[in-house]
């Protein structure tokens, strides 16, 4: 019996080319606990029919000597990455029966690397949501306790993860949608910089928001699935070139181009705390953990200082109203004629609009029905200036005072969530008190830094609680090293 | 924001809404409307976003 608790990719790496175990015997280990635990968390929505066979292709990687860190081990996918041939639905009816005609980037480069794809993960309908309660397919529950949500949208991912149903996952993030599910699972996730991992083959919500993202139990094994994803894709207009990745915060500062940001990182270590924008509203078992995890910090010779992001507090405004207006113009594809669901064929449909209508109507969810409106709203003739414009200038704003604060700091430091993992049910008849959980998330997506969300102790309910920190564009390796370090001093 | 409102969006999006529906669209559009309007307070100066993007009106006639 392989202990999956304990498993990381390295270990498994090893232990597949001692040949302690095969790749087939481990994925066989995950397909039982799947088959135990699925029923009542409903975080996988299929598991693919040729699971079996990756792992037999994976194997021969190993007996040619080509096997890669992720050759043999098992992912699961949040189901808005196409996987070629197989079902993807975004969690929505609307694509209920759609099948991806090609494999995302990051699907591509999992491929390549060998890596074993076991199933689609429930996720909050086309990402919109903080607790995987939108899903058309039902609620995916929190393994630790299943009376409570996951965090969302990518739910099923971290629970996966959480309840030993796959060693590790891709989500996607918009604001949120992996760090919070991690905080509330008790994970690792990291949400990349902006244009670092290829959007081709995502379905869209936030095309200027969006990022994959990986679910680990710990930073290292994050640290080496970014390091796989993270390729420029020129499928994708807004993937960063290799040569841009290093030196561009240093150009915006107006620093020597050649001082990459990664070697001052390795020499200065100063914590920022915008406490600020925590005065009010973050539950105080949250804020008692984020305070205990500074002191340790502080007793490893890392400086915290208080720094001021006057703008940032305005980021959760501005993403509901850039995220809306996006989610308007990518859901305007799902018409009822060229995918998933339609009412074409309804005796009661009389006219094209009605197809449109209808399939509309009944095919979206609550949750994206209100967002493709309120969308539509802030991009009306009247309300553009008041609101989407406004927006766009508050997220530069939101992005200039970070890359400020860059200047003298080395991270943010915030927590990763407000409150703890809540009770199924619960917010979902309050959408602003939904939002507020993404409260610590937004400014990170807004101004395309990236962020980690750590697991920093748990409630006396046994509760997962986490803290995250930002860094400069492309300095995710500044974040897994201070990841690595509270592993050890946490 | 009142009910035509939102069956105005309702028919630009092509968004089928029972009544039932459209009420409870409406709170809700309004409760989030109420949120984000803070934005409204923030002195941006003169800030240029930096994507440039900007819509290009004409007027609605029939060519």
């Amino acid at each position: 019996m392989i202990d999956l608790k304990n498993l990381t990719i390295e270990k498994a790496h090893d232990a597949l080319e001692k040949g302690v175990f095969t790749c087939k015997d481990l994925v066989e280990e995950y397909l039982k606990v799947i088959k135990e635990k699925n029923k009542e968390l409903n975080a996988y929505l299929e598991i693919y029919d040729d699971v079996l066979n990756q792992a037999e292709q994976a194997q021969k990687k190993f007996a040619l000597g080509t096997a890669t860190l992720l050759t043999g081990i098992p992912f699961a996918l949040k189901d808005n990455i196409l996987f070629e041939g197989h079902i993807v639905s975004a969690g929505s009816k609307i694509l209920e029966n759609y099948t991806a005609s090609y494999d995302a980037n990051v699907v591509k480069l999992l491929k390549d690397a060998g890596a074993v794809l076991l199933g689609r993960t429930n996720m909050d309908e086309f990402a919109m949501g903080s607790s995987t309660q939108t899903s058309a397919y039902g609620v995916t529950r929190n393994p630790i306790d299943p009376s409570r949500v996951p965090g969302g949208s990518s739910g099923g991912s971290a629970a996966a993860v959480a309840a030993d149903m796959t060693l590790v996952a891709l989500g996607t993030e918009t604001c949120g949608s992996v760090r919070e599910p991690a905080a509330f699972c008790g994970l690792v996730g990291l949400k990349p910089t902006y244009g670092a991992v290829s959007r081709n083959g995502i379905i869209a919500m936030g095309n200027s928001l969006d990022q994959v993202s990986p679910f680990a139990k710990n930073v290292r094994d994050a640290e080496i699935i970014f390091n796989f994803l993270s390729k420029y894709d020129p499928l994708d207009s807004t993937s960063v070139p290799e040569n841009l990745r290093m030196g561009k915060f240093s150009r915006v500062l107006g620093k020597n181009p050649q001082t990459t940001q990664k070697s001052s990182h390795s020499k200065v270590s100063k914590i920022g705390v915008p406490w600020h924008l925590f005065k009010e509203g973050v539950d105080p078992v949250v804020m008692e953990n984020f305070k205990q995890s500074i002191k340790k910090f502080k007793n490893a010779g890392y400086e915290i200082v208080d720094i001021e992001l006057p703008f940032s507090k305005y980021s959760l405004e501005a993403y509901y109203i850039i995220m809306p207006a996006e989610v308007s113009t990518n859901l305007a594809r799902f018409d009822g004629i060229r995918y998933g669901y339609s009412t074409g064929g309804d005796k009661e449909v009389e006219s094209l609009r009605d197809v449109y209508m209808k399939s509309r109507g009944r095919g979206f969810g609550q949750e994206a029905r209100r967002r493709i409106l309120l969308g539509t709203y802030v991009l009306s003739h009247g309300y553009y200036d008041a609101y989407y414009n406004k927006a766009i200038k508050v997220r530069e704003k939101i992005k200039e005072e970070i890359m400020r604060a860059f200047e003298t700091v080395d991270y943010i430091l915030t927590p990763t969530v407000p409150i703890t993992a809540f009770k199924i049910g619960e917010k979902m008849d309050d959408p602003v008190a939904m939002y507020l959980c993404d409260i610590f998330s937004a400014p990170a997506n807004l101004a395309g830094v990236p962020s980690i969300a750590l697991p920093s102790g748990k409630t006396k309910d046994n509760l997962p609680l986490s803290i995250q920190f930002m860094a400069p564009h492309f300095c995710e390796e500044a974040l897994f090293n201070i990841g690595k370090k509270f592993e050890e001093i946490g | 924001m009142e009910i035509k409102d939102v069956e105005k969006l309702a028919e630009l999006v092509k968004i089928e809404l029972s009544e039932e529906e459209k009420k409870t669209i409406l709170k809700d559009m309004d409760g989030i409307l109420a949120y984000v309007k803070a934005i409204e307070e923030v002195d941006v100066g003169n800030v240029t976003a930096q994507y440039g993007l900007h819509n290009i009106w004409r007027e609605d006639e029939t060519s």
